[in-house]
């Protein structure tokens, strides 16, 4: 499952790069691959991933896991993009469905693109950790707080909220089984029967929620937390001279990559 | 009419880096009538094997006969076979009260939440009613206070009342209890026990975890502990109990009642090894006294 913080420690390059470069390698590779237009384009891109991939050590099942899952959802994608993309060169017709090549490479281009990104994605809450992620973030958007954007506090609420994912998920995962055991059917053929369900299944998991963020709270206060701003940081991550290199590296990849 | 279970495993997310292996092997049945418990540290698998009793889980190997009918039947096929079992009808036949099961109340009313589990099964309007009532009667409530009341704004105590009385209105024959009693005070306590001492004196076979030892002693006959996945024992609390060695080696709680025995016996007082209950411990002491 992507982006559960599902952090697996590991001694491997990308694990140890800077948190602060990963930021920003991750960034510039979104739209690396956003803007690749070409077939060579995509080749780099491709080449990029894979020298990532080999880098990270880790299994290529567990990199691909998340796909597994949505692989339906790739081909709604793909098929909605290419019957109903405007194009000039019409190779199908059928009353209001027109396939055209444009539509076809428009498509396959979408479905790379979510496909790419997805891997990077799960690359990335592979091989860092929450705090760290956070941190990163917290360091690279310091200087917004100039403009009495209130970061630490949105930082903050970021770490808490993907902490407590695993949790929520763990208690909305006990509270469909309960509900089952009661007759809820959440895997009805019947789409209301289906939709029925689903209260049983939120509004428990809403009322934990509050009530944890309640819980939460008065816990942090006990502990002495006053606001966002006053805490103390245990590191404060500074992008070194090979994560400096990297980015740079990266950039001009990206122009590379604009100019094919 | 019982519960088998055959050969019995489940592992979690097999097939990824963190399978874990949670029941192994597991064998035991359970006649129609019994009050069984089961006992065992956190992680051992008690709520994996409740759940999978249910038929909320599909085993990794092994399977379950409920009333002599294999529930897992032809469960690893891809198409639906059209002789597998239909677990709709385990809802009927079987209440599980999860650990903190206040935490699945939603409806609107009492009497809704309660009624909820009563929808899929065949009864009349009128008898849905009844069995509210009963059900909201038996666990301490007064039906006519307590039914348009929000189950959100109860008390701890009573949602978890509540929460049971949408299971026992089911009026399952079998009724699966995990750690009911937790962070219930004492009179609650014990007139839940009481309660579920009363239902199964009626017929209802109760399986139910606990790590109170007393409540375990005092109201099961035959208990089940679990170790690491492994069904570690199986027989009467009695003779689980009289062993004070087995139970301290294994860690598994020790009743208020077996710990005066042991310690009277320990300081010279004549008091058998079988004496678990308070009963016999006063019984026993009655009979020491009387004789000297």
């Amino acid at each position: 499952m992507p982006l559960t913080g599902k952090y697996i420690p590991g001694n491997s390059l990308i694990h140890k790069f800077d948190v602060q470069g990963k930021i920003i390698v991750f960034i510039i590779l979104i739209f690396m691959t956003i803007f690749a237009n070409s077939f060579i384009g995509y080749i780099l891109l491709f080449t990029v991933l894979g020298i990532i991939i080999a880098l990270s050590k880790f299994h290529l099942k567990l990199i691909f896991s998340s796909i597994r899952h949505i692989w339906k959802f790739f081909i709604v994608i793909f098929i909605l993009n290419m019957l109903f993309f405007n194009g000039d060169t019409i190779l199908f017709q059928w009353k209001f469905i027109h396939l055209t090549k444009e539509g076809l490479h428009h498509g396959i281009t979408i479905i790379l693109n979510v496909f790419i990104i997805l891997i990077l994605g799960n690359i990335f809450t592979l091989t860092t950790e929450v705090t760290e992620m956070m941190n990163g973030l917290e360091t690279l958007l310091m200087p917004l707080s100039y403009f009495k954007i209130p970061i630490e506090q949105a930082v903050l609420i970021l770490t808490i909220s993907f902490q407590f994912i695993p949790t929520l998920l763990q208690e909305s995962n006990t509270i469909r089984k309960a509900q089952t055991a009661r007759g809820a059917d959440f895997e009805s053929k019947y789409l209301h029967k289906r939709i029925m369900a689903m209260g049983a299944l939120f509004i428990p998991v809403f009322i934990a929620a509050f009530k944890r963020a309640d819980d939460l709270s008065i816990a942090m206060e006990a502990r002495g937390f006053r606001d966002a701003k006053h805490r103390t940081k245990k590191k404060y991550s500074k992008i070194s001279i090979s994560g400096w290199i990297t980015i740079i590296i990266f950039l001009l990849l990206f122009i590379i990559e604009i100019y094919i | 009419m019982s519960i088998a279970v055959k050969n019995l495993s489940f592992q979690y997310e097999t097939g990824t880096p963190f399978a874990t292996d949670a029941l192994q092997d597991i064998n035991f049945t359970i006649p129609k009538g019994e009050f069984v418990g089961i006992m065992g540290h956190t992680g051992c698998g008690k709520s994996t094997l409740f759940q999978l009793i249910c038929g909320l889980l599909n085993p990794t190997n092994g399977t379950i006969f409920i009333d002599d009918e294999d529930i897992f039947q032809y469960c690893h096929s891809h198409k639906r076979h059209k002789n597998h079992y239909d677990r709709k009808s385990l809802r009927k036949k079987i209440g599980i009260v999860f650990q903190y099961p206040e935490n699945q109340l939603f409806e609107t009313t009492v009497e809704k939440d309660v009624a909820y589990g009563l929808k899929h099964i065949n009864i009349s309007m009128s008898e849905i009613n009844n069995r509210v009532k009963w059900a909201l009667e038996i666990m301490g409530f007064s039906y006519e206070t307590i039914r348009h009341v929000s189950p959100l704004s109860l008390s701890g105590g009573e949602k978890r009342r509540v929460a049971i009385a949408g299971i026992l209105a089911i009026r399952p024959d079998y009724l699966l209890l995990d750690e009911p009693i937790a962070g219930l005070d004492p009179i609650i306590r014990h007139k839940f026990m009481q309660l579920l001492q009363k239902l199964n004196q009626d017929g209802m076979t109760i399986l139910m975890i606990s790590h109170n030892a007393d409540c375990i002693s005092e109201y099961t006959k035959r208990l089940l502990v679990l170790e690491k996945g492994y069904l570690i024992a199986d027989n009467t609390t009695h003779h689980l109990f009289s062993d004070m060695d087995w139970i301290t080696s294994h860690q598994l709680g020790i009743s208020q009642s077996k710990l005066i025995s042991y310690e009277l016996q320990k300081r010279g007082w004549n008091i058998p090894k079988n004496v678990i209950t308070y009963e016999e411990l006063l019984h026993s002491l009655q009979t020491i006294i009387q004789n000297r």
